[in-house]
């Protein structure tokens, strides 16, 4: 199978990638933007992709639009920081198979990844949260409704948008880890001591040094 | 100059940055962080990797997390890689040094977009910058109050300045 990771922070590209290689995926590519992304796919022609939101050139949920614009049937999965009620109703809407929220753990992605390749039975969807030990809300997962699963060559019908995936009330967040609350005016950090460093390189291959350019 | 100590802090928001860097920290090394009393912004130096996320919207300003290289060394080959059992070695420092990088942009993209999901729509994030700028001072607009929020992580300290202001035009 083929997997096509899209990340605009190469960290994260490569461990998606060091986490798969060698699985049932035999065939890895990556691309740092949303528009790379969607001529990639075009060429390459995955059997699943990990897409983030917030990237530079073109965004995920961009990129998404005009991937299942080539291929309505496409599994893609977003993974990214953005959780919110309107984003996640609005990719999963716009045809993404499942989401999850970064940060993650290996069995949040390898259970998103299941998901996204073994889709449970045709019902309605529902949202899920799920909470880690320790109180702390974990990452949001959703999933849309494919009504078929599998066969990418197959008549699949397109899976119609959820009515409603999430819990539209996003929670407080937990009391916190111990937290000492009280803000002290005028209190003054200690610096941190300046080390020699090696000369910083002119570019970066993550695209986080620059900001993107307007186009 | 404004008095500083008259400067409004909107402490339900530090409460969800606070909680976000220790959800960051705490998923993606299984190592819980000590939020610190966190303090308003007089003047603070960066450290050796700056990550900073733009803000707009309901709240105008950036939030800035400056680490360690130590820090994110460490982060990076001792724990997230073995969190996610990828093998994330770099074969050479200069790669080392662009992968620190990264994560130092990922880190405020990951706090910042958890925060929005708590805020809403309406608090709209920019794609992360990150720079190398170990001792140079660290300032904000006059209007706009900073909070530090020290974290300690095993054995290092890094800091998060949250420099916002409630965007009055917006109304939001």
């Amino acid at each position: 199978m083929k997997l096509l990771i899209v990340d605009d922070s190469a960290m994260v590209r490569r461990l998606i990638e060091g986490a798969y290689r060698g699985t049932v995926f035999t065939q890895i590519k990556t691309a740092a933007d949303g528009m790379l992304a969607v001529t990639m796919y075009k060429q390459f022609q995955p059997d699943v992709v990990t897409l983030d939101i917030t990237m530079p050139h073109m965004d995920g949920l961009a990129a998404l639009s005009q991937i299942l614009e080539h291929n309505p049937h496409a599994k893609v999965l977003i993974v990214s920081a953005l959780a919110d009620h309107h984003t996640a109703i609005e990719s999963l809407k716009r045809g993404a198979a499942q989401f999850i929220c970064k940060p993650f753990t290996a069995e949040d992605l390898k259970h998103s990844l299941d998901e996204v390749l073994n889709p449970p039975p045709p019902r309605r969807a529902r949202g899920r949260r799920r909470r880690r030990d320790g109180g702390g809300s974990g990452p949001t997962t959703a999933s849309s409704n494919p009504a078929v699963p599998g066969d990418l060559g197959g008549v699949v019908p397109a899976p119609e948008p959820p009515e409603q995936t999430l819990d539209p009330s996003f929670p407080a967040p937990p009391p916190g880890p111990g937290l000492p609350f009280q803000v002290q005016p005028g209190a003054q950090p200690s610096a941190p001591s300046p080390a020699p460093r090696p000369p910083a390189p002119q570019d970066y291959p993550s695209g986080y040094v620059a900001p993107p350019r307007s186009e | 100059m404004s008095n500083i100590a008259e400067r409004k802090i909107d402490e339900e928001m530090v409460r969800y940055f606070v909680w976000s860097v220790w959800n960051f920290f705490s998923t993606t090394s299984r190592v819980e962080p000590q939020v610190e009393a966190p303090y308003l912004l007089a003047s603070f130096s960066h450290n050796d990797f700056t990550g900073v996320i733009g803000v707009s919207g309901s709240q105008q300003g950036s939030v800035y997390i400056t680490m360690s290289r130590a820090l994110l060394a460490e982060l990076y080959q001792d724990h997230y890689a073995a969190t996610l059992g990828a093998e994330l070695g770099a074969s050479d420092e200069a790669e080392l040094e662009d992968l620190l990088t990264d994560l130092a942009g990922e880190i405020a993209n990951t706090i910042s977009g958890n925060v929005r999901n708590f805020l809403g729509e309406n608090f709209l994030i920019s794609t992360p910058v990150v720079f190398q700028n170990s001792g140079t001072s660290l300032s904000l607009p006059p209007d706009c109050p900073g909070i530090v929020l020290p974290i300690r992580w095993e054995s290092h300290t890094c800091h998060l300045i949250v420099g916002l202001k409630h965007n009055e035009l917006l109304n939001l």
